[in-house]
């Protein structure tokens, strides 16, 4: 493999999980956008929605349906779960303190993502479980770079979630009261829009497409731990914020975008190095685009 | 002529496409009120912006001081304040969770030194000097008639009251020119009247004061010279009567060329 | 007469402190004290950043760790003692929160919280990672115990005995809080407030933000690297894992809860989170779930926190504003 195969191949692995940060850090983009929350309990939900299509998965197994069924099942179980979870954290946890400061706020995410991460443990155990390969095996061999069937559902897969997702939010009613919402919510109230049923679906929505996210990191890395939600989580943050948070293509671009960079950090550094890196870069970039890559510059008003 | 106190000169402020300010020039002499006015959007509170260091021109000078003006340009705020330039908000901006008095206290933060040490310490002159900023933020209270309410919450006075307040926390940096964003938006007829006079009071102390205001019965009374913006450009400039006559500030006004403004000419 | 009435009810809490041990001799309770006591001091440093300048910091734990790793490299390598090694730790600390902020405060709000973070998880995986120097993931071993010099006994070592660290750590704190408590009244503790209520005021007003901003930073980041130390030398070894973003977290629950600004609050605070776990010892594998669960009530039921001033709050800074003014939120 010459060097230049090398680069492709650490781009293709960087694109393949910059393709599910990028599903996470919708989430967390989204919910800010319309609450201006740090929703913390979000890598949590993601990981929320691998451990429930491994459960759909394994009650399955006896039925030797074929791969691309039970790949349905299990989404559906996912997103499902995951959709019910976001939605009730939100009406139990979230909606009550609306009108209480921002710190506070955001410290009942930590306590939320705590809790569920303690609970993800009591339930699923603390040690990694083994996720099954459901996509069959295939491989390409491109030049010297391989690629896999995964890999390509994968890209597919949040490729169209996130085209769907921006015609949702462009061009249909409820996309417009959620972007009306993110620009002021009391004027919207006034407007008569259901903002609390615009702000419900949004956390629905994000909670979805990460559980989504969690599906596929399960089948990507096989094994799953309920940490990795907190790991992930942070890291999917880190590019919602890399791109703008609040901004929903900043979070697409960011999310792949530190994929990339992963890869790249993780083929050409040392592995142990490669957190510290996605940290150093996000640092790094704040500090000349204090508003992230795509963030709008809002002059303070005197 | 004498050499101006401030003089802002060929200033332009752009926010993406908008122009908020356009070769806007604005000569201010010592001792003068002058009243700023102009339609909403007009750019007087970017005008104060630039000028008390929130904001960064794009092109222009701002100079500051009567014997050896100073660029104010690229100055943070802080620094401008200890030139000597206060100002008020449109929005009052109080510090909610803090008494009266000490809202007006740390406006005196320029004109004292108490550091680290002497804070931690408790030091002789950092009490001294404690001491002698709460005296003074007391003249202030009673030169703004607020000496009965030191202990309130700053957040907890009336509306009206908080202007006042705010004017007694500008103040208390002891500044060479006061800068007052709508001081009267919000007020009743008799909180006017009130605020007129304290206006007046301040005035009387020898103060240079630029005063952004809509309503004429304040700005008229108060001010030796009136300045007009609209679209960001100075569209008149002169003595409070002969701005009423002048048909530019007519149309700025209500929108259209008036008849009557036409007959006046 | 309410500041003489609260001074009273304060020496009280300390005398209490100060017998405790005498009346219950339990080391393991002793040492759950201790601990909690040191995340007072923890508190009480970051209250400085988050309660009176409210800038949200979540990577506190790196100053902690900082002081820690100060203080071992130098009695490891140079045998400094650990009186000695008390004010290079300080200072290092210190130093780094000023480093930290002279660039990270051009940020702002959300974003600065997320740089604090990224700081926080930087400093520790280096610190993992930097193995010729730190010892990698096992960390440094054989940190020496403080000691000091008894009448009839010379120079004794405190050892792995729970009291001697507990007073030492009580006597700190409330050093600590004493010199919080003028600040937070001074001149400079005024400015800081000012910041956290209203950033833009407080500019024009006069006020150095950046420059008070740092200053918070700076004694901030020498009070956690204090605790770094006596951390430190109470365990006698230091590893990468003790300082990670959980332990941040927990000390800003601990400002919060204990409200804004707060001393007594910060102290409160600590106590009860610090103690909380122990005390949910008996549910066992369930703590942390029921911990989660306490933060989440705890921020509904006070919102001010226990001593926190922001229920009577007006207006105030992006930190404590409403992130929205809502409508009632129901059905």
């Amino acid at each position: 493999m010459n060097s230049f195969e090398l680069l492709l191949q650490q781009l293709a692995n960087g694109l393949t999980l910059g393709a599910i940060y990028a599903l996470i850090a919708l989430g967390y983009t989204m919910v800010y956008g319309v609450v201006q929350l740090i929703n913390f309990a979000h890598g949590e939900i993601f990981i929320a929605g691998a451990y429930a299509a491994l459960t759909v998965i394994l009650m399955l197994s006896g039925l030797a349906l074929p791969w691309w069924a039970v790949l349905g099942l299990c989404t559906a179980g996912a997103v499902l779960g995951c959709g019910a979870l976001g939605w009730g954290i939100e009406r139990l946890a979230y909606r009550p303190i609306r009108r209480a400061p921002r710190l506070n706020a955001f410290i009942t995410a930590i306590g939320m993502s705590f809790f569920l991460q303690n609970a993800l443990m009591l339930i699923f155990g603390a040690t990694d479980r083994q996720f099954p390969t459901l996509i069959p095996l295939v491989r390409w061999q491109l030049g010297g770079v391989t690629l896999t069937l995964i890999q390509l559902v994968i890209w597919a897969a949040s490729g169209a979630l996130m085209i769907g997702l921006q015609g949702l939010v462009m061009s249909t009613t409820l996309g417009k009261a959620m972007r009306a919402t993110s620009q002021d919510l009391v004027a919207c109230a006034l407007l008569g829009i259901p903002v609390n049923r615009v702000i419900a679906i949004t956390f629905m929505i994000g909670s979805m497409l990460a559980a989504v996210g969690g599906l596929l990191f399960g089948l990507y890395y096989n094994t799953i731990n309920f940490h990795d939600g907190y790991l992930v989580g942070l890291k999917a943050f880190t590019a919602a914020v890399l791109g703008g948070i609040g901004n929903m293509p900043g979070a697409m671009v960011g999310g792949i975008l530190l994929g990339l960079l992963e890869g790249l950090g993780a083929g050409y550094l040392s592995a142990q190095w490669k957190n510290v890196f996605a940290f150093a870069i996000l640092v790094v970039l704040l500090l000349f685009k204090p508003r992230g890559l795509f963030g709008e510059r809002v002059a303070e008003r005197a | 002529m004498a050499q101006a106190l401030l003089e802002v000169e060929g200033l332009t402020k752009r926010f993406g496409g908008v122009v908020a300010l356009e070769d806007v020039t604005l000569r201010v002499h010592q001792g003068e009120t002058v009243g700023l006015i102009g339609p909403n959007g007009a750019g007087k509170t970017t005008l104060f912006n630039c000028v008390t260091g929130l904001l960064r021109a794009d092109r222009g000078a701002i100079r500051f001081g009567r014997r050896n003006p100073e660029s104010l340009a690229g100055l943070a705020a802080h620094h401008i304040v200890q030139r000597g330039i206060a100002r008020t908000f449109q929005n009052i901006r109080l510090f909610g969770s803090m008494s009266v008095l000490e809202n007006v206290v740390l406006g005196t933060y320029q004109r004292t030194h108490t550091g680290l040490w002497g804070a931690a310490l408790a030091t002789r002159e950092a009490r001294q000097e404690q001491q002698w900023a709460a005296e003074r933020a007391m003249e202030l209270l009673e030169l703004v008639r607020l000496q009965d309410r030191a202990e309130a919450l700053g957040a907890s006075l009336p509306f009206g009251l908080q202007r006042r307040l705010e004017i007694a926390r500008a103040l208390a940096s002891d500044p060479v020119l006061l800068l007052l964003d709508e001081p009267a938006a919000g007020l009743n007829p008799v909180e006017k009247q009130a605020l007129l006079a304290l206006i007046q009071r301040i005035k009387a102390q020898g103060l240079t004061m630029v005063l952004i205001e809509h309503d004429m019965h304040v700005v008229m009374p108060i001010s030796d010279r009136v300045v007009v913006l609209d679209y960001g450009k100075t569209i008149a400039e002169g003595s409070a009567e002969a701005i009423q006559r002048d048909a530019r500030v007519i149309e700025a006004y209500l929108g259209v060329p008036q008849r009557g403004a036409d007959a006046a000419r | 007469m309410l500041r003489n009435r609260q001074l009273w009810v304060w020496w009280a809490g300390v005398l209490a402190a100060l017998v405790l041990p005498l009346v219950n001799p339990n080391p393991y309770q002793i040492d759950v004290l201790a601990t909690a006591l040191l995340y007072g001091l923890l508190a009480l440093g970051l209250n400085v950043i988050v309660g009176l300048t409210g800038v949200l910091h979540l990577g506190y734990a790196a100053f902690f760790a900082i002081g820690a790793y100060t203080y071992g490299l130098l009695n490891l390598h140079a045998g400094l003692p650990f009186w000695a090694g008390l004010i290079p730790a300080a200072l290092v600390a210190g130093l780094a929160g000023v480093a930290l902020g002279l660039p990270a405060l051009r940020v702002r709000g959300d974003y600065l919280a997320i740089v604090t973070l990224g700081f926080g998880e930087i400093v520790r995986i280096a610190f993992t990672n930097l193995e010729q120097w730190t010892g990698g993931p096992n960390g440094l071993l054989g940190i020496a115990h403080p000691s000091c010099w008894v009448p009839g006994r010379g120079v004794v070592s405190f050892g792995v005995s729970s009291a001697p660290y507990y007073y030492l750590i009580l006597l700190l704190t409330i050093l600590v809080a004493g010199l919080c408590a003028r600040l937070s009244r001074s001149r400079v503790g005024r400015a800081w407030i000012a910041i956290r209520e209203d950033e833009l005021a407080a500019s024009c007003v006069g006020i150095p933000v950046l420059q008070l901003k740092l200053l918070a930073q700076g004694i901030g980041g020498s009070i956690a690297g204090l605790a770094g130390a006596i951390f430190a030398s109470k365990q006698g070894t230091v590893t990468p894992d003790s300082f990670d973003f959980i332990l941040s977290v927990m000390i800003l629950a601990m400002v919060v809860l204990g409200g804004l600004g707060s001393i007594r609050g910060a102290i409160a605070g600590a106590l009860i989170l610090g103690t909380l776990p122990e005390l949910l010892r008996g549910f066992e594998q369930y703590r942390m779930l029921l911990f989660g669960l306490a933060m989440i009530l705890i921020m509904r039921i006070r919102p001010g926190g226990l001593f926190g001033a922001a229920h009577r709050l007006g207006r105030a800074s992006s930190l404590m504003r409403q992130r929205t003014a809502c409508p009632a939120p129901g059905g």
